[in-house]
């Protein structure tokens, strides 16, 4: 929505048509212009159909967020390998493949990537641990990439939240355990509250934008003060 | 993402905001909006100058002098900023002055200079600034890549520039519950006089080398620090506060020269 506030137009990816669509009528109706794009993004033929729709559709690609990401929080013991695979898939292998295919779009254009981490990837998580391994993934892929491409003129760089209002936490809250963890979690942030998602958007947003193009390769993490280092 | 009115009715102070990166964040600042307190010490051409830009744009511009490794001078100051304004919305630290000098060439006076300014002033100023601070507040530190690396005759500043950032986070935690963020912006090397001192008369090849190892292919400007600021300071960032937002080009990405990246695979 910040992005096309700005009068951008922009291609929403996403699991499934519901939410796709969901966001892209919502950008319409705020006089915006964007496409709803959907697939099971964690089975790997289906960033590289669903990049090339974007990129039809745009015409030309200038930023690319990498904003998909999913988790339970539950101990580690209770995960098994269809869990991984579906957590390191959405949070991790995804970005790389839509990288893979977005990238020569973002050279041509001298354009940004803003990856969308989690200060679990940055200090670790209890009950979130192969979230934060993905994250942490995510965010290095993310820094390697900005050396890559730099002399290109592509900037990459990384928005690291710490708890976001969204429906993730609301689904997570569900289960007793995991509410107690973002209980505590809120309590022990400076601010004592958690994030509106256009907090993070803001944070996106600048780091996209011209004023930042002195910027890559960063990490800034929008999280109340919950990691500082 | 420039949004005129943003910091509009608010009052920003920038120290050392006569030259280089104070005086971008105060123009860039006062171009989203503020008010804007324009502090110096000893360029009073030059800090009219970044007056007359902020006036330019509409806002109000208060100059106010001092030596900020004077506490005296700090608490004249803050007394003139209070005889215009009850009210402080963006405190920026910009100001900063030391001796480059290898360690065994420190001498006491470099010591007590460098870090009378850049950690008593700033401890002094925020203390003295902060009843003034209301909810949606910010401080900004300028702070460097001295706290990160190391560079050649940096030690005195670098780990002035070190306690600043850890002063930052203390900051941040304690006044998080009053919704009031702190940060610092980590500039690389950028365009200033400063920058021309340390290179003394080797500023062009500094430049050229530097260029070369930075990711993006220039030094920084200090526009691109105080679009950082500004960021910082604006209403949608309220929930960044303890960090260390890096603006370098990328300087400090690699970790050494094993080979130019455009020879690299
Ligand atoms: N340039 C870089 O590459 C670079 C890199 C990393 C960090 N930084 C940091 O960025 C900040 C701004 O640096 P700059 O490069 O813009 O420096 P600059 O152009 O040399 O400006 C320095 C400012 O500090 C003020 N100042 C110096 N001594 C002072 C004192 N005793 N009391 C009060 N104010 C004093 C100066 O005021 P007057 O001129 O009015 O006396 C001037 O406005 C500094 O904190 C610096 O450490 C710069």
């Amino acid at each position: 929505m910040a992005f096309a506030k700005e009068g951008a137009k922009v291609a929403v990816m996403a699991h499934s048509e519901h939410s796709a669509r969901g966001t892209a009528d919502e950008v319409q109706r705020a006089g915006g212009d964007a496409t709803a794009i959907w697939g099971d993004l964690t089975d790997l033929g289906e960033p590289s159909r669903q990049t090339a729709q974007a990129l039809a559709w745009l015409g030309g690609l200038d930023v690319l967020v990498h904003n998909a990401g999913w988790t339970l929080t539950r101990p580690f013991l209770e995960d098994g390998p269809e869990y991984w695979r579906q957590v390191l898939g959405l949070n991790l292998v995804v970005a790389i493949a839509i990288t893979k295919h977005a990238l020569p779009a973002l050279i041509e254009s001298q354009g940004v990537i803003v990856s969308v981490s989690s200060d679990a990837g940055r200090a670790g998580m209890g009950g979130e641990a192969v979230y934060a391994a993905a994250k942490g993934g995510l965010t290095a892929f993310t820094k390697s990439i900005a050396q890559e491409v730099a002399r290109h003129g592509v900037r990459a760089n990384v928005v690291s939240p710490g708890l976001v209002r969204t429906r993730i936490i609301d689904l997570n809250r569900e289960d007793p355990r995991a509410a107690k963890v973002i209980e505590r979690i809120v309590a022990r942030n400076p601010q004592r509250r958690m994030a509106e998602p256009e907090e993070v958007a803001a944070a996106v947003l600048f780091l996209a934008s011209a004023g930042a193009s002195h910027i890559t390769g960063q990490v800034l993490s929008v999280n109340g003060g919950l990691q500082m280092t | 993402m420039e949004k005129a009115s943003d910091l509009g009715g608010k009052w920003a102070l920038v120290t050392g905001a006569s030259r280089g990166i104070g005086a971008a964040c105060a123009v860039s600042l006062a171009a989203r909006g503020a008010d804007v307190a324009v502090h110096y010490h000893e360029s009073q051409e030059a800090a009219e100058g970044t007056a007359a830009q902020v006036e330019a744009l509409g806002r109000r511009a208060l100059l106010l002098k001092a030596d900020l490794s004077q506490p005296s001078e700090i608490a004249s100051l803050l007394e003139g900023f209070r005889s215009t304004s009850r009210q402080l919305d963006v405190l920026v630290l910009a100001a900063a002055a030391t001796a480059f000098k290898e360690v065994e060439q420190i001498r006491p006076h470099h010591l007590a200079k460098t870090y009378n300014l850049v950690v008593g002033g700033m401890v002094q100023l925020v203390q003295g600034a902060l009843p003034m601070i209301g909810p949606n507040g910010r401080v900004i530190a300028i702070s460097g890549s001295g706290t990160d690396f190391t560079l050649p005759g940096y030690a005195l500043l670098g780990s002035a520039k070190g306690a600043m950032e850890v002063f930052i986070r203390y900051l941040a935690q304690e006044l998080g519950g009053r919704q009031i963020t702190a940060n610092c912006v980590s500039p690389g090397v950028i365009d200033t006089d400063s920058a021309r001192f340390y290179a003394k008369d080797g500023y062009p090849q500094f430049a050229a080398r530097v260029s070369a190892a930075t990711a993006v292919g220039r030094v920084g400007s200090p526009a691109d620090v105080a679009a950082a600021v500004t960021f910082l300071a604006s209403p949608e960032a309220g929930y960044i506060t303890g960090q260390v937002l890096v603006v370098d080009g990328g300087l400090g990405l690699s970790s050494g020269p094993f080979m130019p990246h455009d020879a690299a695979p």
